[in-house]
């Protein structure tokens, strides 16, 4: 079981849907959802930067379609702490899109730990339950 | 059988012919347009196609100066091309010409200077083909490439829209259903998840819908243009969305007092306006009386109209160039579909017109509209 996991995504549905898929298979023990990416963002920064006493979340399913800030601009903002994050933090694209030209930018985008499509499946999230 | 291997058998006829009787058939029947110029610019000889192409007589051309057939827009340009053909370098170039009935005539032009055996310069002696038709070709062919590269844009566009933002809904549904079959879910969890299915399929519902609506502005563009006076529809508009501007308590006025008469799809017009319109009751600013100023200026043949208010603004660096897309929302707290501005982009860009907009967060937005007074 993770200790702690952020869901970063506008739609206040699939924060729902993934939260209790999530609870359902006691996947971790603190589940975050974040309807604003920007507030997530900030969390992570000052977790990475060290200027927070909050532990990273060991795992993040990240939606790409988001106004404001995408899915693509949260990693950008991100990369720059990509040491830091390394092998502490997993970040998954959790997008409900079936463009392939997303699941080709994913696999080269090194902070990207997997493409997921919504919904999540069962047996993905058995998997990321074994990697813990 | 004829024998074909000599195909001259009565070549002394055509000797008795003098060269210059020849080429006297020639000029005349020679399906081009060719005539001599004199160095002072006047038509020295035509032949019948130039009468023909200019849809006059001979006498009305011949002592008269060529330039007086040139379409205004080629004048300089051609002045350029008679010059240097008087200096005796050859020219070759596209012109055009007015003939008769004020139509404009394309030519393919080929001048050479014309001197006599002495190496004097006499004037110039040209040949002139008419390219009308296959101008005309040229240009329907890219209006078709346009339309097609247009067309391909929009398949593009729709191919997101389904990737994207069909795919959403459509991911909700299957993992509620999903999360609606495992057993011993909460009761909570359980009363949500079906809230949220129904709420989904309403969703989805509705994009079915505004694509639908789409896709039929395409053939709405086809649509007879009618006569449509600005300010009574902006009138109409208001009525429409009477209930909207009450429950804000927003003034709308309409600056600018001179009659507009555009030509246009009335329904694209009204349509532009009323979404507009809507756009600033959405985003007016909880604390502040919502005003919005809506102004016609008639410039040239070009009609602009101006809708400002006094809402929430927008950080246009940030969202410029999403501002008009499809589904793209950037207000959390409002509902609204993200369709109205694209609508209004779209029908907009249907009218051959271009939209603007400038804002200022905290002080309000400005959209302007310049539509042709004749689409």
């Amino acid at each position: 079981m993770y200790n702690k996991v952020f869901i970063v995504d506008d739609d206040e549905v699939s924060i729902f849907l993934t939260e209790a898929i999530l609870e359902a298979e006691s996947f971790a023990t603190e589940c975050k959802g974040f309807l604003d990416a920007k507030t997530a963002l900030q969390n992570l920064l000052d977790s990475a930067k060290g200027s927070s006493e909050d532990a990273l979340p060991e795992v993040i399913f990240l939606d790409l379609n988001m106004p404001f800030l995408s899915g693509w601009d949260f990693l950008e903002a991100l990369s720059p702490y990509e040491q830091a994050l390394k092998g502490r933090c997993r970040i998954y694209l959790l997008t409900s899109s079936v463009d392939e030209q997303e699941r080709t930018r994913a696999a080269g985008t090194s902070l990207v730990a997997g493409f997921l499509q919504k919904p999540l499946e069962d047996e993905w999230i058995m998997q990321l339950k074994e990697s813990c | 059988m004829q024998d074909v291997t000599s195909p001259i058998q009565s070549n002394t006829g055509l000797e008795s012919m003098r060269l210059e009787r020849l080429n006297r058939l020639l000029f005349n029947n020679y399906p081009d347009a060719i005539y001599t110029i004199a160095l002072d610019g006047t038509f020295h000889t035509v032949n019948h196609t130039v009468c023909q192409i200019l849809q006059r007589e001979r006498h009305e051309l011949l002592g008269n100066n060529y330039q007086h057939i040139i379409h205004p827009e080629h004048l300089e340009e051609s002045g350029k091309y008679f010059k240097a053909a008087k200096q005796g370098l050859p020219q070759r170039y596209q012109t055009v010409v007015l003939n008769n009935s004020g139509e404009t005539v394309h030519l393919d032009v080929t001048n050479f200077p014309l001197k006599t055996v002495s190496d004097k310069m006499v004037g110039i002696f040209g040949i002139a083909k008419d390219i009308t038709e296959q101008k005309e070709r040229e240009r329907a062919l890219l209006r078709t490439t346009q339309e097609l590269q247009r067309q391909n844009e929009e398949l593009e566009l729709f191919r997101k829209i389904i990737a994207h933002d069909f795919r959403s809904p459509v991911a909700r549904l299957l993992g509620l259903g999903k999360l609606l079959q495992k057993d011993n879910l909460p009761e909570k969890t359980q009363q949500t998840a079906l809230v949220a299915l129904l709420q989904s399929a309403q969703q989805l519902d509705g994009m079915v819908r505004d694509l639908n609506q789409m896709l039929a502005l395409h053939h709405q563009g086809d649509e007879p243009r009618e006569k449509c006076d600005v300010e009574e529809l902006v009138q109409l508009c208001v009525a429409n969305i009477q209930q909207e501007i009450s429950n804000a308590g927003a003034t709308i006025t309409l600056a600018g007092t001179e009659r507009m008469e555009l030509f246009t799809v009335k329904a694209f017009l009204v349509s532009i306006i009323q979404n507009l319109l809507s756009n600033a009751i959405k985003y007016r600013l909880p604390d502040r009386p919502l005003e919005v100023m809506i102004s016609l200026k008639q410039q040239g043949d070009e009609a602009i109209i101006a809708v400002a208010d006094n809402g929430t603004g927008m950080d246009l660096d940030k969202i410029g160039p999403s501002l008009f897309k499809m589904y793209k929302r950037f207000h959390q707290d409002i509902d609204g579909k993200g369709l109205g501005l694209y609508l209004v982009k779209e029908q907009v860009r249907l009218l051959q017109g271009r939209i603007e907009v400038a804002s200022t967060p905290g002080l309000g937005t400005t959209f302007t509209v310049t539509l042709p007074m004749h689409s």
